[in-house]
C-alpha cells in the first residue's frame, strides 16, 4: 500500500530517518520543574531526559530510573533553598551507583562520590548553598556519572 | 510534484505529528552569536534559547529577557577576549535574579567556588583583570524570577 506525499517532505523525512537531521532551525528549552513543598520526584526514563529539577524543601529525594532504561539521559538537580536550609539527593535504582566528583565548598577541593552500590548523592542541609547543583548522565548499564557539580555533595 | 512513501514512513510521520515524537536520534547544533566589536546584545525570549554568545570586546553587556517570559530558556555566554582584556556582563531584567555558583580561579591549588550575590537586577560580571579566554556561564530560566547557573568557569562576580 502506498500513499502520496510532497516530494520535499519525502526528502526531509528520508533524511530524518537516515541521518537524524531535522531540516530548519530548532528552538529548544529545557524542561524545568519546581518541586516547591514536594519532597519527592520520580524521574521518568527517557521522557525526562534533560530535565532540571529545582528543590526547595529539606530531605527531598529524586528517584532515578534504571540506568539501562535511559542511556545518555541527563538529569540536573539544583538546590534553590536558602543557604544551610535544605538537603536534597539523587537516589539510584536498586543497587546502581552514582560516580564522579563535585567541586566542593568555597575554597575547598573536589569531593568524590564513593561510587558504592545504592548510595545516594546528597547535598546536606548543614552546608548547602543556594544554587548548589549536580548534573548526572546514565551510562545505559547500571551507573550514573556526574558530569558537572558544584557544592558540598556526599555519598550517603 | 508528488512522491510516494511506504506504510512504515507514513506511520512514523503520523506519530510525529500526533505525539510530537520523532523516531531516531535528533542531532542539533547550538546557535552561536559572535558579538565582535559590538558591546551590547539583547536576547529574545524563547527564540534565542540555547544560544551561545561569544563576547569579545571590553564592557560587553548581554541583556536577558524577563525570566517569566522564557521558562526553560538556556543561555551560554563565553568571554572570547584575550586574558585580562574584556569585562563581560550578563544583565537580568529589572525583577529578576541570577543565582548559583561557578568554578573560579584557574591554576589555584584548590578549586574556588564563587557564588552569586543573588540580588535582584544585579549583573553577573566576568571581571576584566582576571578574565581568561574561554570563561563562561550557562544560565537556565525557572520561569518565575530567577536565572540559575547550570555551568560556569572563571572569575565572575555579582554587580556591587
Amino acid at each position: 500500500m502506498e500513499n502520496t506525499i510532497n516530494a520535499d517532505l519525502k526528502a526531509a523525512l528520508e533524511r530524518l530517518a537516515v541521518e537524524g537531521v531535522v531540516p530548519g532551525e530548532m528552538i529548544f528549552t529545557r524542561q524545568v520543574i519546581s518541586l516547591g513543598a514536594k519532597v519527592a520526584y520520580t524521574v521518568r526514563a527517557v521522557e525526562d531526559s534533560g530535565i532540571i529539577i529545582l528543590s526547595t524543601t529539606t530531605a527531598t529525594a529524586i528517584q532515578l530510573p534504571p540506568a539501562a532504561d535511559c542511556p545518555g539521559q541527563e538529569v540536573t538537580l539544583i538546590n534553590i533553598a536558602a543557604d544551610a536550609a535544605a538537603s536534597c539527593a539523587f537516589v539510584p535504582d536498586g543497587t546502581e551507583t552514582i560516580k564522579g566528583s563535585a567541586v566542593g565548598a568555597t575554597d575547598a577541593a573536589c569531593v568524590q562520590s564513593s561510587g558504592a552500590a545504592s548510595a545516594t548523592w546528597a547535598n546536606p542541609d548543614t552546608t548547602n548553598l543556594n544554587g548548589d547543583r549536580s548534573t548526572i548522565v546514565s551510562d545505559g548499564v547500571d551507573n550514573w556519572y556526574i558530569k558537572e557539580s558544584v557544592g558540598v555533595w556526599a555519598s550517603v | 510534484m508528488e512522491a510516494t512513501i511506504n506504510v512504515d514512513q507514513k506511520i512514523a510521520l503520523e506519530a510525529a505529528a500526533t505525539y510530537g515524537r520523532i523516531p531516531g536520534e535528533i542531532k542539533f547544533r547550538r546557535q552561536v552569536k559572535a558579538m565582535g566589536a559590538a558591546v551590547a546584545l539583547t536576547l529574545r525570549a524563547i527564540e534565542d534559547s540555547g544560544i551561545i554568545v561569544h563576547a569579545l570586546t571590553d564592557d560587553s553587556v548581554i541583556t536577558l529577557p524577563a525570566v517569566a517570559s522564557c521558562k526553560g530558556m538556556q543561555v551560554t555566554v563565553v568571554n572570547v577576549g584575550a586574558d585580562g582584556a574584556a569585562k563581560v556582563s550578563i544583565s537580568p531584567g529589572a525583577d529578576d535574579y541570577i543565582k548559583g555558583s561557578v568554578v573560579g580561579k584557574t591554576g589555584a591549588a584548590a578549586a574556588t567556588v564563587i557564588a552569586s550575590g543573588a540580588v535582584k537586577a544585579k549583573d553577573w560580571i566576568n571581571t576584566k583583570v582576571s578574565a581568561n579566554n574561554g570563561d563562561f556561564t550557562t544560565l537556565v530560566s525557572d520561569g518565575v524570577v530567577s536565572w540559575y547557573i547550570t555551568e560556569g568557569v572563571g572569575e565572575w562576580a555579582s554587580q556591587a
